[in-house]
C-alpha cells in the first residue's frame, strides 16, 4: 500500500480549472448561487458504479441526493454550526453555503437500488448495475 | 545519407530517454516532499474566551491524525489513504488528494497549552483552545 501519492504537477492546474468553472457556472446560474462545488471521485466496480463526494463539516441531514431523468444530483448546504453562531471568524477557508454536483448515469444502472453511506465526511453513493439475465439460446422450429 | 538519418534518430532516442528518466526521478523526489495543506478556519468565541481551529480532513481516519505542540506551534499532520483494495487507476475521475497533510498554527502566549481539546466529526477536526486563566476576560464589579 502506498501512503505517499505520486506528485502530479497538473493537480494545481486542474484545481484552477475547476475554480474557473465554478466562477463561470456561478455567473451562469446566478439564481441558485452555489457557494462551492465539492471534490468528487468516480469509479466503476464489477457490480456497481461509485461516486465519492467530499463534504467535510456537513451533517447528513443537510445533504440531498436525487435522481431525475438519468441525472443524479448531490446538493445541500454547509451551515455554520449552532454552537459557533456567536463566534467571530478570524480566518475562513471552508466555503459555507449551497453546493451542488450532478452526474449523468450510464444506461445499465438500476436507479431504484442506489445506496449512500457517509463516513469521515465522504459520501459514497453506490449505483448498482442492472443484473443481466442470461437468456438461453432458443431454437425456433420451422413449421 | 541513410547513416545520418539513423544517427539522428539515435540521438533523438537518447534525448527522449534522458528526459523520461529525469522526469521519473523528479516525480520520485516530489513524491517524498509533497504534502497537502488542508483548509482551516479559526474562530474566536468572545463569551467563552475560547479559540477554535477547524481543519477539514475528509476521508481521513481518526487514527491517522496527529496533533502536537512544538515550540509555539500547534501542528496537525494526517495521512489520507486510498481504500486498500483500490488504486488510482480504478478511478475515472479522481479529484481527492491522497498522501500527507500538514498544517501548523502559531499559538500566542495567552493560550493554555494544557487545556487543548480535539474532536473529529464528519471529516472535520475541531480543536478547542482555552486562554490561560489569568488572561481570561473578567468582569469587575463596581463597588
Amino acid at each position: 500500500m502506498r501512503i505517499v501519492k505520486r506528485y502530479n504537477p497538473f493537480a494545481e492546474l486542474e484545481e484552477i480549472s475547476r475554480e474557473f468553472n465554478r466562477v463561470l457556472n456561478s455567473a451562469k446560474e446566478e439564481s441558485n448561487n452555489l457557494a462551492f462545488i465539492p471534490t468528487v471521485n468516480t469509479r466503476e466496480g464489477d457490480d456497481a458504479y461509485y461516486i465519492e463526494v467530499e463534504l467535510p463539516g456537513i451533517k447528513k441531514e443537510d445533504i440531498n441526493i436525487n435522481v431525475n431523468n438519468e441525472v443524479l444530483t448531490v446538493s445541500g448546504e454547509r451551515k455554520i454550526e449552532e454552537e459557533s453562531k456567536d463566534d467571530e471568524f478570524y480566518r475562513i477557508e471552508s466555503r459555507y453555503g449551497k453546493f451542488e454536483r450532478s452526474f449523468t448515469l450510464p444506461e445499465d444502472v438500476d436507479s431504484d437500488k442506489i445506496e449512500a453511506t457517509s463516513n469521515n465526511g465522504v459520501l459514497e453513493i453506490k449505483i448498482p448495475k442492472v443484473q443481466k439475465v442470461e437468456k438461453k439460446p432458443k431454437k425456433i422450429a420451422i413449421k | 545519407m541513410a547513416n545520418i538519418t539513423k544517427e539522428l534518430q539515435n540521438v533523438e532516442k537518447k534525448i527522449e530517454d534522458g528526459v523520461v528518466e529525469t522526469a521519473h526521478k523528479a516525480k520520485e523526489f516530489f513524491a517524498n516532499v509533497a504534502r497537502h495543506t488542508p483548509l482551516a478556519n479559526i474562530l474566536h468565541n468572545r463569551k467563552k474566551d475560547q479559540f477554535k481551529i477547524e481543519v477539514d480532513l475528509p476521508g481521513v481516519n481518526k487514527e491517522d491524525i496527529n496533533i502536537s505542540i512544538e515550540n509555539d506551534y500547534l501542528i496537525v499532520t494526517a495521512t489520507k489513504e486510498m481504500k486498500k483494495e483500490l488504486n488510482e487507476n480504478d478511478y475515472y475521475l479522481l479529484e481527492s488528494k491522497y498522501g500527507k497533510y500538514y498544517r501548523a498554527f502559531y499559538l500566542s502566549d495567552d493560550i493554555d497549552r494544557d487545556s487543548i481539546d480535539a474532536k473529529f466529526e464528519n471529516g472535520r477536526l475541531t480543536i478547542t483552545l482555552d486562554k490561560v486563566a489569568s488572561k481570561k476576560r473578567r468582569d469587575i464589579a463596581v463597588k
